[in-house]
């Protein structure tokens, strides 16, 4: 099945106003009016219903509208998701080891996942750079501007 | 004028001995040094400096903080244009069009307009200080609850130029801008909203980590879908290209002029501050510009107008400061300390009774804009030349820049997942075509709008009659609804394929 830019769309649409639904349901519990003014839940509640109409508006206007209209929708190929989502998941998993391994290893680790996990290069420039990016960031925040960085479980 | 006009001119007798230019140059240029860097902002800058200043005359030490203060503003916009990573909260607009210039090798004439807009409305800004300080000053008394909350209708109904291909998907992305920014402590009830008992989340997400999340790390995980084995933009070699050509200047003369007037008003109203007055400058450059549909794919003007508003309310903010003892943002009221620290009180008797120290600082700032742009105009192709760097080794250091920066602002693990998550959305956001200026806009306005709706109702026990019976509320709210209606009175569309926003 052909993916489309409408198609895409109207999967938006209905997430979107899933997620207004919940907001409003959390929004209900507070106060809409307290002593005759806007009370905690008055604007939330607002903006969760406009995020319900807007996600229904969405989907509904692309819905009306003919498949054969719409334009393809630009899916990364498994090559480029692997890339982009590649980074992502080593920022994920490196900032889960910040507090275990302290800040310089954990950006270490994170630079040497992308040069040599995505970016596949070898070499003394990429050492150099997996140890001087962290290390230079980590000399200007921590002992410039005295930035107190997580230091990890042993402290160094 | 004529005691404004000597006041100034002993502050500069004052100002220019060897020891206060000194110290002004060492703050320009530690602001515009650290202001490069992402989170620490100006207000982090002048607390890391502040015990430097104790044992300095009074003049000395708050010429200095006026210079970290000044070139912490300049400087937060280096990173915006050329990595898309915002410096600070204000420098979130000069993305939108800095970054966009970068990619098409016009790093340099980007830099060096937000230069000289920067100059410009500085000056600008400095003279309504010298001049209109006391006017402007009962301006910023008579403003209420209703006043501001106009302001802010105002300012969000500028979410629609923000709009990309889709105005539906723009007032989403503000409705959820505006939903996030609800989260955290409601200081009216004292009740936490959408905090699913996450301690760190009562006070809030921090702006940064949602401006850096959605722009850098999103721009990145967009960059390196393909390889980047070269280096990602195009950079002049030759020294003229790195510079505003004439046109150049002189398309951004009319955005440099209305930042300059708009950023000082709204910079003197405590609490709207440069972030606010950077977003009104862009919106309002764009209404009004001749190409508007360039917005936001790179126009000049887009980066003078923020810069320019941005500046210009920097001294904006000094005039409830200095006359009436109220620190607008978080950098005024680290100056107010500053202040305490040498025993001096601000407020309406303060030019009267201290000209001694007042001047001299004014007159401080003058010299500091001039440093600021001797400094920073010759540094252009210094800067300029980072892009010169192969992306697969640019694009770790963003990252790892990232995440210290955003981890500086309150020593948080916590915002640093928000940095993660805001990452994503802004990689899904730009994959589906939402356009993500809204979010942050109505992130920023929307807590102020809120607050200024419920306070005024507050005060009217409830009656909405409060916003149409004040004249400048209602002013606002006539200038918005013209706004809204005139494109359709026009038979223009609604601005909806005005601008597109790719930041």
């Amino acid at each position: 099945m052909k993916l489309t830019v409408r198609k895409v769309d109207m999967g938006i649409g209905v997430v979107v106003a899933l997620f207004g639904v919940f907001s409003l349901s959390r929004a209900l519990k507070l106060d809409f009016y307290d002593e005759g003014v806007p009370g905690p839940g008055f604007f939330p509640s607002g903006l969760a219903m406009l995020l319900i109409v807007g996600g229904l508006a969405l989907t509904v206007s692309r819905f009306v509208k003919p498949d054969s209209e719409s334009e393809d929708f630009d899916l990364p190929s498994r090559f480029q998701a692997r890339r982009s989502l590649g980074v992502w998941i080593a920022l994920l998993a490196t900032v889960a080891l910040v507090n275990a391994i302290g800040f310089i290893l954990a950006m270490v680790l994170l630079v040497a996942m992308v040069l040599l996990g995505i970016e596949r290069r070898r070499g003394p420039a990429a050492i150099a750079t997996i140890i001087l990016i962290p290390l230079l960031v980590y000399l200007l925040f921590a002992t410039l501007l005295q930035v107190p960085l997580p230091t990890g479980f042993g402290g160094g | 004028m004529v005691d404004a006009l000597q006041g100034l001119t002993d502050g500069f007798a004052a100002a220019l001995t060897p020891t206060n230019l000194f110290w002004a140059l060492f703050g320009v240029t530690a602001g515009t040094m650290v202001g490069v860097l992402p989170g620490l902002g100006p207000p982090a800058t002048i607390a890391i400096l502040l015990p430097l200043s104790i044992n300095l005359e009074p003049a000395t030490g708050l010429i200095m903080m006026a210079g970290i203060y000044y070139g912490a503003k300049y400087g937060g916009s280096t990173t915006s244009i050329l990595l898309n990573i915002p410096g600070e909260d204000a420098s979130v607009v000069t993305a939108f069009d800095g970054y966009q210039m970068a990619r098409q090798g016009r790093a340099g004439p980007a830099l060096g307009i937000a230069a000289i807009g920067s100059f410009v409305a500085g000056t600008v800004g400095l003279v309504g200080l010298t001049f209109l300080a006391p006017a402007v000053a009962a301006l910023a008394i008579i403003f209420g609850p209703p006043e501001y909350a106009g302001l802010m209708v105002l300012g969000l109904s500028l979410v629609l130029m923000l709009a990309g291909s889709s105005l539906l998907k723009a007032m989403m992305s503000a409705a959820f801008g505006f939903l996030l920014s609800t989260i955290g402590l409601d200081l009216f009830s004292g009740t936490t909203r959408f905090t699913m008992g996450q301690i760190e989340l009562t006070n809030g997400i921090e702006f940064v980590a949602l401006s850096i999340g959605l722009f850098a790390i999103g721009e990145v995980m967009m960059n390196v879908e393909e390889e980047t084995g070269r280096q990602l933009f195009k950079v002049p070699k030759r020294l003229k290209e790195l510079f505003p050509s004439r046109k150049d200047v002189k398309d951004s003369a009319a955005a440099i002029g209305q930042g300059s007037v708009l950023g000082f008003f709204v910079g003197a109203l405590p609490g709207a501050g440069s972030t606010v007055a950077s977003f009104i400058s862009y919106t309002v450059a764009k209404r009004f510009a001749k190409h508007p549909e360039e917005f936001g794919k790179g126009a000049i003007q887009g980066v003078a107008a923020p810069e320019s508003a941005n500046n210009s309310a920097t001294a904006g903010a000094m005039v409830p400061l200095l006359t009436l003892g109220i620190p607008g943002s978080a950098s005024t009221a680290m100056m107010l300390g500053a202040l305490f620290l040498y025993g001096l009180q601000p407020g309406p008797l303060f030019f009267r009774d201290n000209p001694d120290v007042v001047w001299p600082i004014i007159a401080s700032m003058y010299i500091g804009n001039v440093i600021l742009v001797l400094l920073n105009l010759p540094l252009v192709p210094l800067f300029a030349s980072v892009l010169r760097i192969p992306y697969h080794i640019l694009y770790p250091g963003i990252v790892v820049i990232s995440v210290v920066g955003v981890y500086s602002i309150r020593n948080s693990m916590f915002d640093v997942w928000m940095l993660v998550v805001f990452g994503l959305l802004g990689y899904l956001m730009r994959k589906t075509d939402f356009p993500t200026a809204p979010l942050v806009l109505a992130f920023v306005l929307g807590p102020l709008f809120e607050r200024a709706v419920r306070r005024s109702l507050i005060l009217s026990a409830g009656s909405p009659t409060i916003f149409l019976t004040r004249p400048w509320s209602l002013a606002f709210l006539t200038i918005t609804v013209v706004l809204l209606v005139s494109p359709l009175v026009l038979r223009n569309k609604i601005p909806t394929d005005v601008i597109e926003v790719e930041a």
